[in-house]
């Protein structure tokens, strides 16, 4: 999945994680086709980001490259468990 | 594990050289014990000293709280942050204007974990919120003291950091065989801080091992683990700490709803301007 500003939503991208509100509320579920007309109201809702599926964006290789290496090294002290991996990659996600 | 050394005992616990409280926090603080005080009392003190009327109005207008106008009256924001994250500010107050010198980054991230186990406090719904996100501000709070009281040893801590790639609570263990959690939840006790902030303080590495709020410990461990992960850190102290086994059973946290989490927490912490230069690629 690949974290993207609202900017860059495209028609049929694919939410990874659903969009709440400031308050919690849920306004829109995960695996919904995003459209011209979810952009406008998550604007209208001051939501700057979202998940979506794949990788739909393209980012400059080097810099995901670097950014990777700085978190795998981050993670070097705090053991091979699973979860704590898991917490790892998703992090990569989500901040390239 | 050898027994810390006498002298090194001494320097660090020296109850002469401890930093102490400012007078104006301590009668704000006595203020608060005393419990029969309204509230224009309190925040006409608080309003009396800048930096901590800041430190106030900067939690409650952070993200956490989602507030959609902001908050300029120390008085408002006493009333929404409650009377426990401010108790918190004040006693961090004078030890972390140390620790802005000595260990830079230090206040940002645990300003950071405060606010991310504030928002994972809620997700368990604890009931205890405010003194979490206390502890949490206040968490490494032995760091500080181990930097003000052992500048020799710190400077040998923060090079076996530098050149052996290890965490500073390994580097501690093996420059002066005691841990900043030890050393903070002394602190804790000689500051009479409430037990469930004792507790975290004391577990916040360890929370499997706490026996009266190991779910509470284990939440200022977690979001430690994020913030960190994510880049908020000291520059010496980079290192993600040991993951605990024990306290993630604990939490009982659906492996499949890490994503969602770790998707909210990054949107709290952009929407935290403090937070973007340790985001930003500049610092990368």
């Amino acid at each position: 999945m690949q974290r993207v500003s609202i900017d860059e939503v495209r028609p049929a991208m694919v939410l990874a994680v659903t969009i709440k509100d400031n308050n919690g509320n849920i306004l829109f579920l995960k695996g919904v086709e995003l459209t011209d007309r979810h952009t406008v109201l998550l604007n209208n809702r001051d939501i700057r980001k979202v998940v979506v599926e794949g990788r739909p964006v393209k980012r400059e290789e080097n810099e995901i490259e670097k950014l990777h290496k700085e978190i795998d090294e981050r993670f070097v002290t705090a053991s091979p468990n699973s979860i704590v991996l898991k917490i790892r990659d998703i992090i990569k996600d989500l901040l390239t | 594990m050898t027994p810390v050394a006498a002298d090194i005992k001494e320097r660090l616990f020296n109850i002469r050289e401890l930093p102490t409280i400012p007078v104006l926090h301590n009668r704000i603080l006595k203020l608060m014990d005393g419990g029969n005080y309204s509230l224009d009392d309190l925040s006409n003190l608080i309003e009396r000293d800048q930096v901590l009327s800041g430190k106030v109005l900067k939690l409650v207008n952070s993200p956490f709280y989602g507030l959609y106008s902001r908050v300029a009256s120390v008085g408002k924001a006493i009333v929404l942050i409650g009377s426990n994250p401010v108790r918190g500010i004040i006693l961090s107050t004078s030890l972390f204007d140390i620790a802005d010198e000595k260990l830079p980054g230090l206040w940002d991230h645990s300003y950071c974990c405060s606010v991310v186990s504030g928002f994972l406090a809620n997700r368990f719904n604890m009931k205890d919120i405010g003194e979490i996100m206390t502890a949490a501000l206040l968490h490494d709070i032995g760091k500080v003291l181990i930097r003000k009281q052992l500048p020799e040893e710190s400077a040998e801590i923060d090079k076996t950091v530098q050149s052996r790639g290890i965490s500073v609570m390994d580097a501690e263990k093996m420059i002066i065989n005691v841990t900043h959690d030890a050393v903070g939840s002394w602190i804790a006790g000689q500051w009479n801080f409430p037990p469930i902030i004792n507790d975290i303080i004391a577990y916040h590495h360890k929370p499997g091992l706490c026996g009266t709020y190991p779910k509470e410990a284990a939440i200022v461990h977690l979001s430690d683990i994020i913030v960190k992960g994510i880049g908020v850190s000291a520059s010496m102290d980079r290192a993600v700490p040991l993951f605990d086994e024990q306290g993630w059973k604990n939490l009982a946290l659906p492996e499949d709803e890490l994503m969602d989490i770790l998707s909210e927490v990054l949107d709290i912490i952009e929407a935290e301007p403090a937070f973007s230069q340790y985001l930003s690629k500049e610092k990368r």
